[in-house]
């Protein structure tokens, strides 16, 4: 498929459909729709409850007071300082009722209880912040690829890990059109600019009633920009996190072979590499991907 | 491989130059060919050529000088036959003399030793003339040498015959007009097991204390001062037990496969080049 | 050397070998030749039966060559060649090893060459030596530890894993290792074509 070089960079219109409650059909997901789901699980933004939130670091614990079900971790964690909020990656919540768990950074908090900061540094989590920055990579190659693409696609995002060497997001509606070098290299320019424009990765924790109700399979519902996905674990803080980034190929896949399966690789920005370091890395991710089935 | 140990031969008395052949015993049973034997290459290289070994003095080990040497050795070998023998085999050199003209010199006797690698190589011949005993040495590859015939292929249990010096006459007496005994192709090399009977004393070396195998009972024949002496030898049999000091002077089974196939290599494009068929790497005892 | 039997040569002893052989202290023994032997013989039988041995780095270094060629000498001829045969009965004191050494050693090297043994170097320890008119004399020493491969103990270096876990790492590892691979198939294909 040969799309011109400014359609690529054509912007999607929003669509307007949600789903209705008696087929729960899948929804089509979009920024209203989001908003929406928001609105659902966390209430009315007018109605606001203070609560307190311990934030953890290693010198002493600072409690902060904020709203719930509004203000995210990071909120709390900008009460530390701002460095300490942007180096967040995801985060330990410890409620005072019920069992902690690990969650997004930009995910509301609803309960009185402790959070910990996770960042890339920390030693103790670092496959849960792996596995999320994968996920997070992928999800951010649909979003862009969506604003870019003149068509009418939507996307899987098959199980993949770091040991892996490179992620993957199935691109379906494309007719089983690869991408030439020049698209590519297109891609990838407009993919880097999207990146450097710090966007957040908006959470919502979406409850299973609520899901199955709007038929949203997963239990977290992203945006991203304008774009949202859903997806099934934590997500780092924003994009501005990650450093190096490219897409590396694209092949067919998929049992009728028309899904295009376009990889790439990336590594965050707080661990710079020299340029032959991302040669030998983006090299290999090359070479694993063509191997991949 | 089995090899059947030593004191499970039977050891028949042995008579004055008999010639014991007993393929059947001594060979080992080789079932199937290794991949050496396969690529041609002999197990008994250092006894068959020990000029072609490195020098037993490992700091004189110098690769470059052995690689010289082993071209002009293998040149020579190119131009004249120089047969398979053994410390114990009767060997025939004709050489030319200057001083004799167009005539050439013959001599007869067993070797007795073989000393020095590379192109150094030499070794003695002994033989009997009008009662005297005579030690004809040798340089392997005196260009001056025009024929060297193994007149009888065998070994002996030494590896070095001095001591027939001080041994009767007949043990180093041999016809010069011997007709030449052919060693059949594939079978062993025959073990010459005979113990030399020695003179009266008093001899040139020590024989009562060394370690010849081939010397029958020499210390009922010692003068009893050498046996009181004896007290105060150093006797060092416990050299052999020195597994360095033994690697150090023998062969590495390397240097043999690398020489070999050199041998085999400079064979190949001489006999390509179609001048001579003269083979250089061969065996008696193998099956070729 | 007999002139009975043909035993084929044995191949290179994979160690380092000191050109001068060492003059070994020898305890209240004249030092010799064969009073060295006899320090060897003994060092040399206390490895096989332990596998493992901390001794005088000197020592180990002038020991491991004796173990290589002794446990060469089983793989290459067996334990039925009279040579073999008559070095093991005099280098091991205690004959039980003799059976040992056929039977557990040597079979682990069937398939493999030279080195079958490692040397480690430890920190110099200081041990006291005696009390000379109420003054301790100590004395240091550079400390090796001589085995044999395939011994039951825990190795003596650990495996060092640089591997960390952060995504740069386990990426640049996995690309450098497969990118030795590749260098590695390009060169056997050369190889042998």
């Amino acid at each position: 498929m040969k799309v011109p070089v400014r359609g690529l960079l054509a912007l999607r219109k929003a669509s307007t459909a949600v789903a209705t409650a008696e087929t729960i059909p899948p929804a089509v997901l979009s920024s209203e729709f989001f908003d929406h789901v928001r609105h659902q699980v966390y209430g009315d933004s007018r109605k606001v409850d203070k609560v307190v939130v311990t934030v953890k670091t290693e010198a002493k614990d600072k409690p902060v007071l904020v709203n719930r079900n509004v203000s995210t971790s990071f909120h709390c964690f900008n009460h530390i300082n701002k460095q300490f909020a942007d180096d967040s990656v995801l985060v330990e919540v410890i409620p005072s009722v019920g069992g902690a768990y690990f969650s997004s950074v930009n995910q509301p908090i609803q309960d009185q209880s402790e959070v910990r900061k996770i960042g890339f540094d920390t030693s103790e989590n670092l496959n849960l912040v792996n596995e999320a920055y994968w996920r997070s990579c992928s999800l951010v190659t649909a979003a862009f690829l969506k604003e870019a693409l003149d068509v009418d696609v939507d996307f899987g995002f098959p199980r993949g890990s770091i040991q892996d060497g490179y992620f993957s997001v199935a691109v379906k509606g494309l007719n089983g059109n690869v991408f030439t070098p020049d698209e590519l290299s297109t891609i990838n320019r407009f993919g880097k600019s999207y990146i450097r424009d710090d966007k957040a990765f908006e959470v919502i924790s979406v409850p299973k009633t609520i899901a199955e109700e709007s038929g949203i399979n997963g239990d977290h519902l992203i945006r991203i920009g304008h774009q949202v996905f859903t997806t099934d674990g934590p997500v780092i803080r924003s994009t501005r996190q990650i450093g190096r980034f490219s897409i590396l190929r694209s092949k067919l896949t998929g049992k009728s072979g028309k899904d295009v399966l376009v990889g790439g690789v990336s590594i965050p920005a707080k661990q710079p590499t020299s340029s032959y370091s991302w040669s030998l890395i983006a090299k290999n991710a090359n070479q694993k991907f063509s191997k991949s089935n | 491989m089995f090899r059947p140990a030593a004191r499970e031969v039977v050891r028949i008395p042995s008579r004055f130059f008999s010639c014991k052949s007993e393929p059947v015993r001594a060979a080992t049973s080789k079932k199937q060919a290794t991949k050496e034997e396969i690529a041609g290459l002999i197990p008994a290289f250092p006894e068959i050529y020990p000029d072609f070994l490195q020098s037993p003095v490992w700091n004189r080990r110098n690769a470059l000088k052995e690689e010289l040497e082993r071209q002009d050795m293998l040149e020579r070998r190119m131009n004249i036959d120089i047969p398979e023998f053994y410390v114990g085999s009767i060997v025939a050199v004709t050489s030319s003399d200057k001083n004799l003209g167009s005539k050439d010199h013959r001599f007869v006797g067993i070797c007795i030793r073989r000393e020095k690698e590379g192109l150094l190589h030499q070794f003695t011949l002994r033989n009997t003339i009008e009662n005297i005993g005579v030690e004809v040495l040798y340089d392997l590859y005196n260009p001056t040498i025009k024929k060297i015939e193994t007149l009888k292929l065998e070994k002996r249990l030494d590896s070095d015959l001095g001591y027939l010096v001080d041994a009767l006459p007949e043990y180093s007496t041999f016809d010069f007009h011997m007709e030449p005994q052919a060693h059949p192709a594939g079978t062993p090399i025959p073990v010459n097991e005979l113990k030399v009977k020695l003179k009266n004393p008093p001899w040139t070396r020590r024989w009562e204390i060394s370690s010849c195998r081939g010397i029958e009972d020499t210390w009922t024949q010692a003068t009893p001062w050498y046996k009181r002496k004896l007290h105060k030898t150093l006797v060092n049999d416990y050299e052999k037990y020195d597994l360095i000091a033994n690697y150090r002077t023998s062969s590495t089974k390397e240097h043999e496969i690398y020489v070999q196939a050199q041998m085999q290599k400079f064979e190949k494009e001489r006999h390509a080049a179609g001048l001579t068929r003269r083979r250089i790497l061969k065996s008696a005892a193998s099956y070729k | 050397m007999s002139a009975h039997r043909v035993a084929a040569s044995l191949p290179r002893i994979g160690v380092t070998i000191g050109h001068v052989p060492q003059k070994l202290k020898t305890g209240g023994i004249e030092p010799s030749r064969r009073a060295r032997l006899e320090v060897l013989r003994r060092i040399v039988t206390r490895t096989v039966r332990e596998e493992r041995v901390e001794l005088k780095w000197n020592r180990a270094v002038e020991a491991r060559p004796y173990v290589e060629r002794l446990i060469q000498l089983g793989v290459e001829r067996g334990p039925l060649d009279e040579y073999t045969a008559e070095m093991m009965e005099w280098w091991l004191l205690e004959k039980d090893l003799i059976t040992k050494m056929h039977e557990v050693i040597v079979p682990r090297f069937q398939n493999n060459a030279s080195p079958f043994t490692s040397l480690f170097r430890l920190p110099p320890q200081r041990l006291q030596q005696f009390i000379q008119n109420k003054r301790e004399v100590w004395k240091r020493y550079d400390i090796g530890v001589l085995e044999i491969h395939g011994n039951p103990f825990p190795p003596v270096q650990e495996e060092s894993s640089e591997q960390s876990d952060s995504i740069l790492d386990i990426l640049l590892a996995d690309a450098l290792r497969n990118h030795q691979m590749d260098l590695q198939e390009r060169l056997n294909s050369e190889k042998s074509k």
